[in-house]
């Protein structure tokens, strides 16, 4: 005979199959099953459920990216405190919230294990330099740093993060001359699908694609 | 467009109007209008011409308000069909209020619009006297009601019905625990709807349902379904304005009651049900009780004699009252009497497509593996309270409380069949009889045709000769959907294991039929009551 937790998990994937989401998130809510339950509710549109149950279940990353959608940086902020990310929580309040203060706090307190890492809270630090100062010189630095050292970031998808976070922070003191430098280093370190999202920024950014390489680069045999 | 509500008496526009100063250019055009009456400050006519109705009922409200019961404005139809406000009040307040309420202001003697930009003339005194006046209730009726999401508890339920639907209503409240008194009337459609014209007048049936302690939610949705009837309640104390369930009316209820004739009702039931003035007719509530005692549903009769001897003979078994456990019942028994209805009533409803009616001993027993049978306004909800198929009337318990294996023994449950277990009676049902909902309207199929004939085949003589004709590649077994028999041999097989007590079983055979979501709510309700203690 099958158990509680069992039927509810096949409850669950029968009205997935039924395309009745959230109906499946409730029942995988029910059978402690919380990630599949935050997957279910996010597919459903009830992103705020969503959210906290992705919380529930330790995907703080996830639950973040939600809460930032919706408008509520703080909550976002929470969760990656919640798992002990000072990382990721200074970047959340030094690009989304007026905090600069706290967020350069976190940051300064931060520890991180790989380069990337590294070139997250310097181009952090560098954001809060900018806005306490209202001197970008910094910020400049740091991002011209990080385009040099792109080609010889591991793996391939720290690179994309770091191009990422690169052209965020220059977005938000309204460098684009410097997400486009990025942009370009990304287009020459080979990151994956670069050349998809260089075009995408120049398009939403400048509101042109001129100049823009339309394919990437080829292989060097 | 927002409607406007009474304000309060803080916020109320001062009945004499501040000095005000007026601005004129020296050479405007004609259509400039005169000079404003010299008796500002007093009352004076205000005429006011409307598109809509919504904002003719929004002016009606704000300025009978403002002016006082005494001065409620009157409402004319042109036969152009645009809507005459005719008040007693200073055009100060009153062109501000019709500007607002999406109208345009005349006043004066004879009137002449305020705003210069208009340019429709007024009808004079003669021409609007001609014009037939909009009773407040049809006015109600062309404003659509606003819906309202409540889930509070009901105590009352006002119910007005056309038609042989009274006794159902009367006899499900009464079922459920309600004490049900009623009155016949006479209700004019004041609304135009697929159903009746506006204005058509016919006896109906004022039921009114009630429970001190709160009226099981069930009952309260099911009545809300029900075809041909408004169910609604009084917004406030006074029982002659009645609102449809889960409708607001666009403005106080206050302001309307005072409007009512006083032997008149009004019901306004939305865009469905339709907005009725009603006449009663002097006779006062039945109680709905005394009429059905007779019929031991109120009371709690003795179950027929089937005690085996375990059970001493000084205990009887009966049925008893337990509103708490009502919920979503499992089945419906319906009369032979009340199959007609339901066939109306099923037509196009997805229970018609995945229920099962099960022809038995006096009556039907409708079952539907998902769960869909709650919303059939018929006949008699039941509750499965095993083991297999065994139920009870939803809403009562058996006292004294018999273990699985006493029940089985007592009423003979077997396998494929349901045992219905109520007052005075046990029935039985076998499931292997079972046929699904639709057969009751597609029993009777006209001749199928299938040669071609006339011009029809010549074409088809002629496209041989064209187009050479291909075979077409057989379907793989995978992608093949299942016949429709084949489905419903499923659902039927589902229907069994549900009853026998294998809802994982039920589930499967549902998730083979493809109907998954039926299949999901089966196994989640097995969870949910393998929680209960």
């Amino acid at each position: 005979m099958s158990n509680r937790a069992e039927l509810l998990e096949r409850a669950a994937e029968s009205y997935e199959k039924a395309s009745l989401p959230l109906d499946a998130g409730r029942c995988y809510l029910a059978a402690g099953l919380v990630l599949r339950a935050a997957q279910c509710f996010e597919n459903g549109g009830e992103r705020e459920t969503a959210a906290a149950a992705y919380r529930k279940g330790g995907a703080a990353e996830a639950a973040a990216s939600i809460f930032i959608e919706l408008g509520r940086p703080d909550d976002a902020v929470a969760c990656h405190e919640g798992v002990g990310d000072l990382l990721s929580a200074g970047w959340v309040l030094a690009l989304h919230t007026g905090r600069t203060a706290q967020a350069r706090a976190l940051l300064s307190d931060a520890t991180f294990a790989t380069t990337a890492g590294e070139l997250r809270r310097a181009l952090g630090l560098s954001l809060c330099a900018a806005r306490l100062r209202g001197d970008p010189a910094e910020l400049v630095r740091v991002v011209e740093r990080c385009a040099a050292e792109l080609p010889s970031i591991s793996p391939l998808e720290a690179r994309a993060d770091v191009r990422d976070w690169a052209v965020q922070v220059a977005d938000q003191v309204g460098r684009h001359d410097l997400s486009a430098r990025i942009h370009a280093a990304a287009y020459h370190a080979r990151v994956p699908n670069a050349v998809a999202r260089w075009r995408g920024w120049a398009a939403a950014m400048l509101g042109d694609t001129f100049g823009v390489p339309d394919r990437p680069l080829p292989n060097e045999d | 467009m927002a409607f406007f509500r009474r304000r309060s008496t803080t916020n109320r526009v001062p009945r004499q109007p501040a000095p005000r100063i007026t601005l004129r250019s020296a050479d405007l055009p004609a259509a400039v209008p005169p000079e404003p009456p010299e008796t500002a400050g007093s009352p004076e006519v205000l005429l006011a011409r409307f598109a809509r109705p919504a904002g003719a009922l929004a002016c009606w409200a704000q300025l009978r308000a403002a002016a006082g019961p005494a001065a409620a404005p009157e409402v004319r139809r042109a036969p152009d069909g645009t809507l005459w406000l005719r008040a007693s009040v200073p055009v100060e307040l009153g062109a501000g209020v019709v500007w607002a309420s999406g109208g345009s202001p005349y006043a004066g003697r004879p009137p002449v619009p305020v705003s210069p930009a208009d340019r429709v003339a007024a009808p004079d005194d003669d021409a609007l006297a001609g014009f037939p006046p909009v009773p407040l209730i049809e006015l109600l009726a062309a404003v659509p009601a606003r819906l309202r999401e409540s889930v509070a508890t009901r105590h009352e339920l006002l119910l007005l019905i056309n038609g042989p639907l009274a006794n159902h209503v009367i006899r499900r409240a009464i079922g459920a625990g309600a004490e049900v008194n009623f009155q016949p009337v006479v209700a004019t459609r004041r609304s135009a709807s697929a159903a009746g014209p506006a204005g058509a007048a016919g006896p109906a049936v004022l039921v009114r349902v009630l429970r001190a302690g709160g009226l099981p939610r069930s009952l309260v949705r099911t009545l809300a379904r029900l075809p041909q009837a408004v169910v609604g309640e009084s917004p406030g104390t006074d029982p002659r304005l009645v609102v449809a369930l889960d409708h607001r009316l666009p403005i106080d209820p206050a302001e309307l009651l005072a409007e009512i004739p006083p032997d008149e009702l009004w019901v306004l039931g939305g865009a469905e049900g339709g907005s009725w003035s009603v006449r009663r007719s002097g006779s006062g509530w039945f109680s709905a009780d005394e009429l059905y005692s007779a019929r031991g549903l109120a009371a709690a009769p003795a179950l027929p004699d089937r005690r085996s001897k375990f059970v001493p003979k000084d205990i009887r078994v009966q049925l008893v009252r337990d509103l708490e456990r009502g919920g979503r019942p499992d089945a419906v028994m319906i009369d032979e009497s009340d199959l007609d209805d339901l066939r109306v009533y099923l037509t196009g409803r997805p229970l018609g497509e995945t229920g099962y009616l099960t022809p038995g001993p006096g009556g039907f027993l409708i079952q539907e593996p998902g769960g869909l049978v709650g919303d059939v306004p018929f006949g008699r909800p039941l509750r499965r309270i095993g083991p297999g198929g065994l139920f009870v009337p939803d809403g009562f318990r058996l006292r004294p409380a018999i273990p699985a294996s006493g029940r089985q023994t007592l009423f003979a449950v077997a396998p494929r069949a349901a045992v219905v277990v109520s007052e005075g009676e046990v029935r039985r049902f076998d499931l292997g009889n079972a046929v699904p909902i639709w057969s009751l309207w597609a029993a009777e199929l006209p001749e199928v045709r299938t040669e071609v004939t006339g011009r029809a085949a010549e074409v088809l003589l002629r496209l041989d000769i064209l187009v050479e004709a291909r075979p077409s590649a057989p379907t793989p077994d995978s992608e093949r959907e299942l016949a429709g028999p084949e489905r419903a041999e499923l659902h039927r097989d589902a229907l069994i294991a549900h009853n026998d007590g294998d809802p994982v079983r039920a589930a499967g055979l549902l998730q083979q039929a493809g109907d998954f979501a039926a299949a999901a709510r089966l196994l989640e309700a097995a969870a949910l009551r393998r929680d209960a203690p």
